[in-house]
Order: structure tokens, then C-alpha cells, then sequence
């Protein structure tokens, strides 16, 4: 973590890592930012950069894409403590038993 | 209040492999001004993006730019028309119902009657939540007959705040 608000690339990936088993994670060829693919869901435009990125992430973003995929808050937080008290939404019941 | 419920319309003319098309989404947003006094703006309907800013002009921006970066990427990697069609539509039909329910407590509390304070939000058209908020998209065939130029985007996308239906 380094300024306020933000967050790493590579925490990200370590948070789909953690949280979202079989994401897929795919580099646009135009504008170079990353779109995430999780069980039926698609989260666009987190910004360009390596999986080991220090480019910096807002904080924002983040919980909109765990809220948008359906990321258990509790696992979200437990990869990006920064996340807590964060909108980070209602996993569905079914969802949570596939996480 | 500081969550409003959004409409908005993207127009955007996009190339892809061996067509020309006409995107015309509506979709529905959740506008926040976080506590951090940044404003953002959170895809309900398409629910897969998010933006923020300074202003609620520059989140305004930088939604149109992602969209205008989904609808690049979905066209780069389509082989063909129909292919395009469906991602596209795909994309603009996501729900993000965390969002949605938060959508619709802040249009609950607008149609309410609660106080809008900030001006750029008050300054915002109040519009009918429309039945049918989709998406069209139309290939240009050549010659373009069906080309106007009222399907020129413009810089931002044209919201609303989502009044009563």
C-alpha cells in the first residue's frame, strides 16, 4: 500500500488470486488495461500493468470490482485490509458455497 | 443525499473486423460522492465498470472512456459482426445487483422528495426511467445510408437523474 486511497496491480492480482480461484485475466491489444472474468461476470478497465505492477489502483475501483464479480467481502479484505469498511456487496448464498 | 440514481445514453460508431457499427447503449448508474469528496460513478446496468473524479464532469469522462475501451477491445477481438453483437450486448446487459439495490434506494429517496445539494447534480435533467433500457447496435452497410450524424458521440455521455417512471 502506498498512497492513500490506492492499492498495487499486484495486490489485485493477489486478491483475484486468493478470493477468485479460476478467474481469467485478459490484456486488451488496444488500450492495454485488463478485463477480469469470473463465473459469468466481467469487470473492465482495471489499468494497464504487469501482474507484479506497482501501477497504483484506487481503492474504489477495487471494491466496485469485487462488488461486480461477487468477491466475498470477508476474503477481499483479508487480501487488502485497506478494503474494510468498504462497500464491497452481498455475495448470493449459492455463490458463496462455489467460492 | 450523496447516492443518485443515473441514466445515461452512450452513442459511439465502432470498426471492427470487416464491419463499421453503431452502438447505442442506455444504461443505468450509480452516482456517489464519496466521502473522500471524489465523485464516482458505478455501472449498474452495464455493472462491470466504475469511474471517478474530481467532478462529476471528469467521472462523466472517464466512464464514456472506459466504455469507448470495451467497445475497442469486444471489436479487436470479434471475427465477425455477429460475434461483436453479442459481446457487446453482453456487456451493456450485466447487472451488478449490490449496485442496483443502492440504485434504487436512491431513487426511492429522490422520488421522495430529498434534498439534492449539490448543484451539478441539481443541474442534471430529471427523466422517466424509460421500459426499455437497452442496447442497439447497427452495422453500416456501405454506402452508408444509414449513417446520420446524430450517431457521433460526444464527449461525455448525456445523463439524467432517474425520476419517477
Amino acid at each position: 500500500m502506498s498512497p492513500q486511497g490506492q492499492t498495487t496491480l499486484s495486490e489485485v492480482f493477489g486478491l483475484l488470486n486468493t478470493c477468485a480461484p479460476g478467474h481469467k485475466a485478459k490484456k486488451g491489444r488496444r488500450s492495454h488495461t485488463w478485463t477480469i472474468y469470473y463465473r459469468g461476470k466481467t469487470f473492465s478497465d482495471l489499468p494497464k500493468g504487469g501482474h507484479d505492477s506497482k501501477e497504483q489502483v484506487q481503492l474504489l475501483k477495487v471494491a466496485k470490482m469485487v462488488r461486480s464479480l461477487e468477491i466475498r467481502a470477508d476474503c477481499a479484505v483479508k487480501e487488502i485490509p485497506a478494503l474494510s469498511g468498504m462497500n464491497l456487496g452481498d455475495v448470493p448464498a449459492d455463490r458463496k458455497k462455489q467460492q | 443525499m450523496n447516492e443518485y440514481p443515473l441514466l445515461f445514453t452512450t452513442r459511439e460508431l465502432v470498426a471492427g473486423n470487416g464491419f463499421v457499427a453503431w452502438v447505442e447503449g442506455c444504461g443505468w448508474a450509480l452516482l456517489v460522492h464519496e466521502p473522500n469528496a471524489e465523485w464516482w460513478m458505478y455501472g449498474v446496468q452495464p455493472g462491470g465498470i466504475g469511474e471517478g473524479g474530481a467532478t462529476l464532469s471528469e467521472a462523466n469522462l472517464r466512464l464514456v472512456g472506459s466504455v469507448k475501451n470495451v467497445l475497442a477491445e469486444i471489436a479487436d477481438e470479434a471475427q465477425s459482426f455477429a460475434d461483436f453483437e453479442r459481446e457487446v450486448r453482453g456487456f451493456f446487459l450485466q447487472v451488478d445487483d449490490t449496485d442496483r439495490r443502492r440504485w434504487d434506494a436512491a431513487r426511492a429517496a429522490l422520488s421522495a422528495g430529498a434534498a439534492v445539494d449539490d448543484p451539478s447534480v441539481r443541474a442534471l435533467k430529471r427523466v422517466p426511467v424509460p421500459k426499455d433500457c437497452s442496447v442497439r447496435i447497427i452495422r453500416i452497410d456501405a454506402p452508408a445510408t444509414q449513417a446520420k450524424p446524430d450517431m457521433n458521440s460526444g464527449g461525455e455521455s448525456r445523463i439524467a437523474l432517474a425520476a419517477a417512471a
